[in-house]
């Protein structure tokens, strides 16, 4: 059966007659009991025959599904020998008076009842059997926006995290020498510094402090663990930049993911716990992984991750993450005393996780604003 | 680095395959990165150079992984010295703690072995001539960079000094470099006979009939050479090395296994030699707590077990009872000058362990509730509501060609067209709808990112529509949109023909403009959006009356706006009023195109009771009254 569309649905058009009203309030009786009342109250004037005969009208309206069957309401009421017709034409045996009142209520009628019909009909129309739509075209199509690649996958990642107690920290872009590298234990002149090709800002010449688009997402180590007491576990993602020529796996800006769990007896083996559950929840089960020494200035010991997909074809290791444990000098300069306290710290592409887990071949492709491209997502 | 896998097996007999041994490098030491050859590129972490940086370094890291013996060819050779055939000055010891130099002579250059050769090709360098080469290959055994001068060649004695501004140089491979006062030389009295810890020069070149020579082993300051490295952009296998920090007491090592080969090799002569040395560093003893190195890596290994990894790579155990009967001394050696925590020697004890064979252990803590950032939870929700409304997200770079008023500009920018960093989103946007209409009839995007200006950093976000009536449409979403983060007052005031601020509650949180009759952008600030979101919604009671509509038809001079009508309705202070909307907008009069028709729906509720058509029609009459004396409205 046709679903009864509600009042707010109908044509806008037939709901500016008044006739066409009532007889959708009195479709939604149960859901809206004033609006009949109303309706009815204006009516009392009528006398019982035509009250009645509007009631049984409306009840019978309400049921019509069939050309036919809307074809023999007219004809029941409207007719040549209708109902109403009978009414009407009875009106001229009536006294003046009554004629005049009764005969107003009843063309009222007949008004309301001839729309009632070119409504039903344009509602029969539209799924009369002699014209009903082929149910097997193609739905319509319903525009729902994509999320980047990007935001879909940190949003898989934060979820993860969450869900292990991780809080999400974000922090500026825009970063100061000093937290990007000096509080991290590397100083100036420090070949370390070679490992983060910088773009530097142009400043004035008063400038404190030189400024720079940060490097990664390791500063907000320091802000965050300058305002916070341990224990806590915090990552942190967000937008880094490099200054290199851009390919199918550089960016000049891209994503990192930061991680940063400290408190009295934080460990090595921990770290492992934390970075094997998140990959295998991020990419399955059956991953492998690797963990080889590394150098950071800011971690000791450090230790660099691969992981490996079980999968034939895709059977090489592939580098995805740096980590270690906090080095006492980043502690100092977040204030903390690294002789009570110790933890990990890790950092990872956001990029490069999307790349391996849509298999994306160009990193490009994320800076592109190409529809085409996150329209897949 | 590159290294040559004959040599690493020379010098630790024993080594296994050069698969295996680049596997097990790559987990206990360094990453592995390819081994065609008989050569292998081992990466060699900046804090290594001064002992990995060298097949000595390796072979020891070698001997130390695999428990296997050393056979290196470093003993101490019997040297004479204080002859006066060689005179250096050092001027400055912090920049030069070191400078040793062998005077040796020659009968005949002759020819390099193919053995020397080998290796140097393995390791990519050029042989060049017997002098040359063994200075290469001391440099690939003991990581200490060599050169060799013509002795007759000098002009006096060797003085070690920073370069006078503006003083020009031509190197061995006859490039000119001028140099500034903070670049180090090596030089006589003629001038600058090489640019310390990075390249020799032309002058005092060795050549076939050099008869005399002067072998330099020195030690220099890394920053300086970091610094000049870096502002002559000239990388070297010496000024790579020297830049990363090496031991002074890697100079003597290197001199001295020079000066072996040179007589071994070429039957030269050992005359003289002279060592011009500062204070150099003490011995490194750091204490080694085992129960410390157990809980920060979560083992828990023996004394004895760490004290043996230890040992094997070189470091000294000092017998000495301590206080804590799980901490020993430990003498670091004297190349390792990575090491001066005790968290180094942690990493040293993890990796010979095995950091790959470390058992993952959950963390025991405290649990405490997770309290994220109040914008990620925005922008979580802003992405949400958006992508609902058919919105697709792009990401942009945050460097842009165009500069504004209070742009900040890069330093070092990549390219021309990435000087400035992004004061808007909306520039970003509007490249994207004009790249994506070529594929699509209409668009809606957004993105949400940083804008940087002389006046801070800020989080926005910003929507672009291109379809039909795309600023209609983008108002409509707007204030969806903050309805539904929470707002209730919402307010789009025209500053212009075709640009809209968004207000609540005071706030400026942005602009909406009209690009063209079918695009528009916005923009808004997500940090002042943040202050005003109400995140808790409240239930308002359901009205138990109905409501009651009325619409209204006028007809007004065509340069009147929606914006003007509605106004004046708000000021007629209506009793009862739930709602007004415009539900007809028509321009097109075929007659007169100066009158335009519109159409509103006033709704109106009371919560108290059922109104009756009397008194709706008495708002309904104000609103007439009003429109017709206000704007001269038409009512029809």
């Amino acid at each position: 059966m046709h679903p009864l569309p509600s009042a707010y649905e109908a044509d806008e058009q037939l709901l500016l007659f008044p006739a066409i009203q009532a007889f959708i309030s009195t479709r939604i009786l149960v859901v809206q009991p004033i609006f009949v009342k109303e309706y009815f109250n204006s009516v009392l004037l009528l006398n019982m025959n035509l009250k009645e005969l509007q009631r049984k009208a409306f009840e019978e309206a309400e049921n019509i599904e069939k050309k036919e069957h809307l074809e023999s309401f007219r004809i029941k009421y409207l007719g040549r020998k209708g109902e109403l017709t009978n009414i009407l034409r009875s009106l001229k045996d009536l006294p003046v008076d009554e004629r005049k009142s009764v005969g107003v209520d009843a063309n009222k009628l007949k008004i309301e009842l001839e729309q009632i019909v070119a409504f039903k009909e344009k509602e029969i129309g539209s799924l009369g059997e002699e014209s009903v739509i082929d149910i097997t075209r193609p739905g319509k199509k319903v525009n729902l926006g994509h999320l980047h690649p990007l935001t879909k996958i940190e949003e898989e990642i934060r979820n993860i995290f969450t869900s292990l107690n991780f809080s999400v920290v974000e922090g500026p872009e825009l970063e100061t020498e000093y937290f990007n590298f000096d509080a991290l234990n590397i100083p100036a002149s420090h070949p370390a510094r070679d490992m983060w090709d910088t773009f530097w800002l142009k400043e004035g010449g008063k400038a404190k402090e030189r400024r720079l688009m940060r490097t990664h997402t390791s500063p907000v180590q320091i802000r965050f663990m300058e305002t916070h007491k341990p224990p806590f576990q915090i990552i942190v993602p967000g937008r880094v930049f490099r200054y290199e020529a851009t390919d199918a796996s550089h960016e000049i800006n891209f994503y990192q993911l930061e991680g940063l769990m400290v408190g009295q007896n934080i460990s090595l083996a921990n770290f492992k716990f934390i970075v094997e559950t998140f990959f295998k929840k991020l990419f399955g089960k059956n991953i492998e992984f690797r963990f080889r020494p590394s150098y950071f200035p800011f971690t000791e010991p450090s230790v660099e991750v691969d992981i490996k997909f079980p999968t034939k074809g895709r059977g090489d290791w592939l580098e995805v993450l740096g980590a270690g444990m906090v080095h006492p000098r980043v502690f100092e300069s977040a204030h903390l005393n690294p002789r009570d306290i110790q933890g990990f710290a890790f950092g990872v592409g956001i990029d490069r996780l999307a790349m391996i887990k849509y298999k994306i071949p160009d990193i490009r492709l994320f800076y592109s604003g190409d529809l085409r491209f996150i329209n897949q997502f | 680095m590159k290294f040559s896998y004959s040599l690493l097996k020379k010098l630790v007999p024993g080594i296994p395959s050069k698969e295996k041994f680049a596997d097990v490098i790559n987990l206990k030491a360094f990453e592995v990165e390819e081994a065609t050859g008989n050569s292998m590129e081992i990466k060699i972490t900046p804090n290594r150079f001064a002992d990995a940086a060298s097949h000595w370094g390796m072979a020891l890291e070698a001997a130390a992984i695999f428990n296997l013996k050393t056979k290196l060819d470093d003993k101490p050779l019997n040297i004479p010295k204080g002859k006066g055939k060689v005179r250096v000055v050092v001027e400055n010891k912090h920049a030069c703690p070191v400078y040793v130099a062998h005077y040796l002579e020659v009968v005949k250059i002759g020819e390099t072995p193919a053995w020397i050769k080998s290796v140097l090709e393995d390791c990519g360098l050029r042989p060049i001539n017997p002098v040359v080469d063994i200075m290469n290959y001391v440099m690939l055994e003991t990581g200490q960079p060599l050169h060799a001068f013509d002795a007759d060649k000098l002009d006096g004695s060797i003085v070690v000094r920073f370069a006078k501004q503006g003083e020009k140089i031509v190197s061995l491979d006859n490039h000119s470099y001028t140099l500034t006062k903070e670049d180090l030389v090596i030089a006589d009295k003629s001038g600058a006979l090489a640019i310390a810890g990075i390249k020799g020069g032309k002058r005092a070149e060795v050549d076939k009939n050099t008869k005399r020579i002067i072998v330099e082993a020195a030690n220099f300051n890394q920053a300086n050479i970091y610094k000049t490295m870096k502002r002559i952009a000239l990388q070297t296998d010496a000024s790579m090395r020297f830049s990363r920090g090496l031991s002074p007491y890697s100079a003597s090592i290197g001199a001295n296994r020079a000066s072996g080969l040179l007589k071994e090799v070429i039957k030269a002569k050992v005359v003289d030699s002279l060592v011009v040395a500062g204070k150099l560093p003490g011995k490194e003893i750091i204490e080694f707590n085992t129960d410390k190195f157990n809980s920060l890596i979560g083992l828990s290994l023996g004394k004895k077990q760490a004290a043996d990894y230890l040992k094997s790579l070189g470091f000294k155990i000092i017998t000495k009872a301590l206080k804590n009967k799980n901490s020993f001394l430990v003498e670091v050696p004297p190349l390792r000058q990575d090491v001066t925590i005790f968290e180094d020697l942690a990493e040293e004890v993890v990796r010979l362990y095995g950091v790959n064979d470390l058992k993952p252990t959950p963390p025991l803590v405290g649990l405490v509730p997770v309290e994220s950032d109040d914008i990620v939870n925005l922008k979580k929700e802003l992405r949400t509501i958006l992508v609902g409304f058919g919105f697709s997200e792009v990401y942009n770079y945050s460097f842009v060609d165009k500069k504004e008023a209070d742009s900040l500009e890069l330093m070092n920018p990549i390219a021309e067209d990435k000087k400035y960093l992004r004061v808007s989103l909306s520039h970003g946007l509007k490249s994207n709808i004009t790249l994506n209409a070529r594929e699509f009839a209409t668009l809606r995007i957004f993105e949400i990112g940083k804008v940087f200006s002389t006046k801070n950093e800020e989080a926005r976000f910003a929507l672009g529509v291109k379809e039909p009536e795309a600023m209609l449409h983008l108002k409509g979403i707007i204030s969806q949109l903050l309805k539904r983060l929470g707002l209730t007052d919402i307010l789009m005031k025209d500053e212009s023909n075709n640009s809209l601020t968004i207000k609540s509650d005071g706030v400026v949180l942005g602009v909406a403009h009209s690009l063209n009759s079918n695009s528009a952008i916005a923009e808004l600030n997500l940090d002042a959006l943040l202050k005003i979101v109400i995140a808790e919604n409240e239930y308002r009671p359901l009205s138990k009356y109905p409501s009651i509509s009325r619409d209204i038809s006028l007809v007004v001079p065509r340069d009147i706006k929606v914006g003007q009508v509605l106004e004046v309705i708000d000021d007629v202070n209506l009793n009862h009023i739930q709602n007004v909307d415009l539900i007809d907008y028509f321009d097109n009069f075929e007659d007169d195109k100066s009158r335009l028709s519109l159409t509103f729906r006033l709704v109106f509720r009371s919560e108290e009771k059922t109104l009756t058509d009397e008194e709706v029609d008495k708002e309904f009459k104000k609103v007439e009254a009003a429109l017709v004396s206000k704007i001269r409205a038409v009512i029809r």
